[in-house]
């Protein structure tokens, strides 16, 4: 999957749980002040995300570094890339 | 020109604060000890301030003017939910031309103002920064059930250019939980008059319209976030036709 198809995917997402129009789902775009997200919005963001990429998103700084629609395809992005997202490279149990 | 209405707004505003706040403090303070209830004392400090509000935007007449339209169908005393947009510093005075005993949702730093931050405390303002969801649902639910009208600024923010920004989810859903009326709120003119970053106040005439209130069955339907829509949506629209402008986003 390329990045314009997660974007794609992404849009496809906002539109439907959070209602917001296509016309506003700008890379730019700030996910609170812009798009009107809030904290609870943010938490059903990342079960709606790990359902459809199938990936475990967890407490990062990258994950904390994200503010816009732009930040956060690059972030899905190369969660989707990782061998085994989200799943720490480490053995150990 | 401007400068000099702004002088003399000031002034009139300093010398008025410098008067009204002891004395509502020196007057409040004991009304409020001596009263009966908690609830009483936060009535009372909340009728200081719709006071403190409805005289404040007077002394800025006659260059600026207010049109108040209230097409609610709200009775005092009626628990409700005023949604608003925010154009200016100036918004919250302006609740003083209504005849509702209200309560603000804001953000943390109205707080931490001096004098203010305590009448806000006072008033039992709900600060939606500090409080996580439950305790502000809790809150709003029991502010609510004594027949307060409850206000908030839905962007969360002031416009940063005079249209209408996008609405935080958070008032939608507190709406849709207490099964309360929500009032549209449109704002008009301050923005011009007052913009954001500048002190300087030029003459023009603010509307500010309460629209017709929407009752539960019209939106117990509607997800939290439709319901931000159609809110959206009914206060864009008024904001078109008062300002002849188009919204933002």
């Amino acid at each position: 999957m390329d990045k314009q198809q997660v974007a794609a995917r992404i849009a496809t997402l906002f539109e439907t749980e959070f209602e917001i129009a296509p016309d506003r789902l700008l890379p730019d775009a700030h996910l609170f002040q812009d798009l009107g997200l809030d904290s609870i919005d943010m938490v059903e963001m990342i079960v709606v995300l790990q359902k459809e990429f199938g990936i475990q998103l967890r407490d990062s700084e990258e994950a904390r570094a994200i503010r816009t629609l732009g930040n956060l395809h690059d972030f899905v992005f190369n969660e989707i890339g990782k061998p085994a997202a989200g799943v720490s490279a480490d053995p150990r149990p | 020109m401007r400068f000099l209405q702004s002088a003399i707004f000031y002034t009139a505003y300093l010398l008025f604060s410098l008067a009204y706040i002891p004395a509502a403090v020196f007057l409040g303070a004991p009304v409020a000890l001596l009263s009966l209830s908690h609830r009483s004392a936060q009535r009372i400090t909340r009728w200081f301030i719709h006071l403190y509000g409805a005289i404040t935007v007077r002394l800025a007449w006659p260059w600026i003017r207010f049109r108040v339209v209230n097409r609610s169908g709200i009775a005092p005393g009626e628990p409700c939910l005023f949604i608003s947009n925010h154009q200016s510093v100036g918004d919250p005075y302006l609740l003083g031309l209504f005849p509702y005993e209200m309560v603000f949702f804001a953000n943390r730093w109205p707080f931490r103002i001096p004098i203010i931050g305590a009448f806000a405390k006072l008033a039992g303002y709900l600060d939606v920064q500090t409080l996580g969801p439950q305790a502000l649902r809790e809150k709003s639910a029991r502010l609510l059930g004594e027949g307060v009208a409850m206000f908030g600024f839905a962007e969360g923010t002031r416009t940063r250019t005079g249209g209408l920004g996008a609405f935080h989810t958070t008032l939608f859903r507190l709406a849709l939980e207490a099964g309360v009326p929500i009032v549209p709120f449109c704002i008009a003119g301050l923005y011009r008059i007052i913009p954001r970053g500048s002190a300087m106040l030029r003459p023009g005439t603010v509307h500010i319209h309460a629209l017709p209130a929407l009752r539960p069955s019209d939106f117990e339907h509607l997800t939290a976030h439709q319901l931000k829509n159609k809110v959206w949506n009914l206060i864009a629209a008024e904001l078109a036709l008062l300002e002849g402008g188009t919204p933002c986003s």
